[in-house]
C-alpha cells in the first residue's frame, strides 16, 4: 500500500479523536476586561498630554515677542571696541 | 447566524456578556482546530484564548458575510501558524517516543489519538507552510479553496504547496518505514 494511502487512513481515524475540553470563557473575559481597563487607563494620560501641549503653545506664543529683545551677550565685548578710537 | 449577529452587535455596543455567549458557543470547535497545532493541553487552551481575544479586538472588522465560525477559524489558523513560528524560533522538536513501537500495536489498541499523534509527528518534520496545508487538508478536510481562504494565500499557491508537501510527506513516511509498521492497516 502506498505511504500516502496509509496517511489518509490515519487521518480518517485521527479526525475522530476526542479533543480535551475546557471552558475558556472565564479566562477570555478576564483578559478582555483587563484590556479594557488598560485602555481606560490611557485616557488620563492623553488628557494630561493635551493640557501640556496647550500650556507649551501658550508659552511659545508669549516668548516670540520676548525673543525680539534678546541680544547676543557676546556683542557687549565687540561693540565698545568698534567705537573706541585706536589712537588720539 | 442572526443570533450571532445580534450578539456581535451587542458586544460592539459594550455588552461583554454577549461575547461570553459567543465564546461558549464556539469554544469546542476552536479547541478542536487548535488541537491540530499543539497536542499540549495547556498550550491548546492558551491558543483558544488567544483566538477569542484576537477576535474580540477585531470584531468590528467582521462584516457578517459568512458564518462567524468561519471567521473564527481563519483567526485560529493564523494564530496556530504564528505559534509554530514561535516554536521554530525556540527549536522545539516534537518527539514521538514510542514511534518505533507502533508496529507492535494491534488494530484494537490503535486508537484515534494514536493516529493523530503519528500524523502530528510526521507533519512536524515538514516546513511550517507545508505542515499547515497538510494539517488543514488531512485533519480539517479543507479543500484548496478553503485553505486559501483561511491562510490568505492564492489558490494556485496552495495547490502547488499541497502537491509538494505530499511528496515530502511520502518521503518522510517511507524513511520512517510507516508501511511496514502499519502493515495491518492494509
Amino acid at each position: 500500500m502506498d505511504a500516502l494511502k496509509i496517511i489518509e487512513k490515519l487521518a480518517e481515524k485521527a479526525r475522530k479523536e476526542s479533543v480535551p475540553q475546557s471552558d475558556v470563557s472565564p479566562m477570555v473575559m478576564h483578559e478582555i476586561n483587563a484590556l479594557q481597563r488598560t485602555e481606560s487607563g490611557v485616557l488620563p494620560l492623553e488628557f494630561f498630554a493635551g493640557i501640556s501641549a496647550v500650556a507649551a503653545s501658550i508659552i511659545t506664543i508669549l516668548s516670540i515677542s520676548a525673543w525680539q529683545y534678546i541680544v547676543n551677550p557676546l556683542i557687549q565685548f565687540i561693540a565698545p571696541l568698534q567705537e573706541m578710537p585706536l589712537w588720539k | 447566524m442572526e443570533t450571532d449577529l445580534n450578539n456581535i452587535r451587542a458586544c460592539i455596543d459594550g455588552d461583554n456578556e454577549a461575547y461570553r455567549r459567543l465564546v461558549q458557543k464556539y469554544e469546542t470547535q476552536i479547541a478542536r482546530l487548535m488541537w491540530r497545532f499543539t497536542r499540549d493541553r495547556t498550550e491548546c487552551e492558551r491558543l483558544v484564548q488567544d483566538v477569542f481575544v484576537g477576535a474580540y479586538l477585531s470584531l468590528k472588522s467582521y462584516r457578517g458575510q459568512g458564518p462567524f465560525l468561519h471567521w473564527l477559524k481563519r483567526i485560529g489558523t493564523r494564530t496556530g501558524y504564528r505559534f509554530w513560528k514561535e516554536q521554530d524560533k525556540t527549536r522545539q522538536v516534537l518527539q514521538l517516543e514510542d514511534f518505533d513501537t507502533i508496529e507492535k500495536s494491534k488494530q484494537e489498541e490503535f486508537d484515534s489519538a494514536k493516529a493523530a499523534e503519528i500524523l502530528h509527528y510526521l507533519f512536524a518534520r515538514l516546513p511550517r507552510a507545508d505542515r499547515l496545508v497538510l494539517t488543514l487538508m488531512y485533519f480539517e478536510e479543507c479543500s484548496s479553496e478553503e485553505i486559501a481562504r483561511r491562510t490568505g494565500w492564492s489558490r494556485v499557491a496552495v495547490k502547488m504547496r499541497v502537491s509538494r508537501a505530499r511528496k515530502k510527506l511520502k518521503n518522510i513516511a517511507e524513511k520512517e518505514k510507516l508501511q511496514e509498521k502499519l502493515e495491518w492497516m492494509h
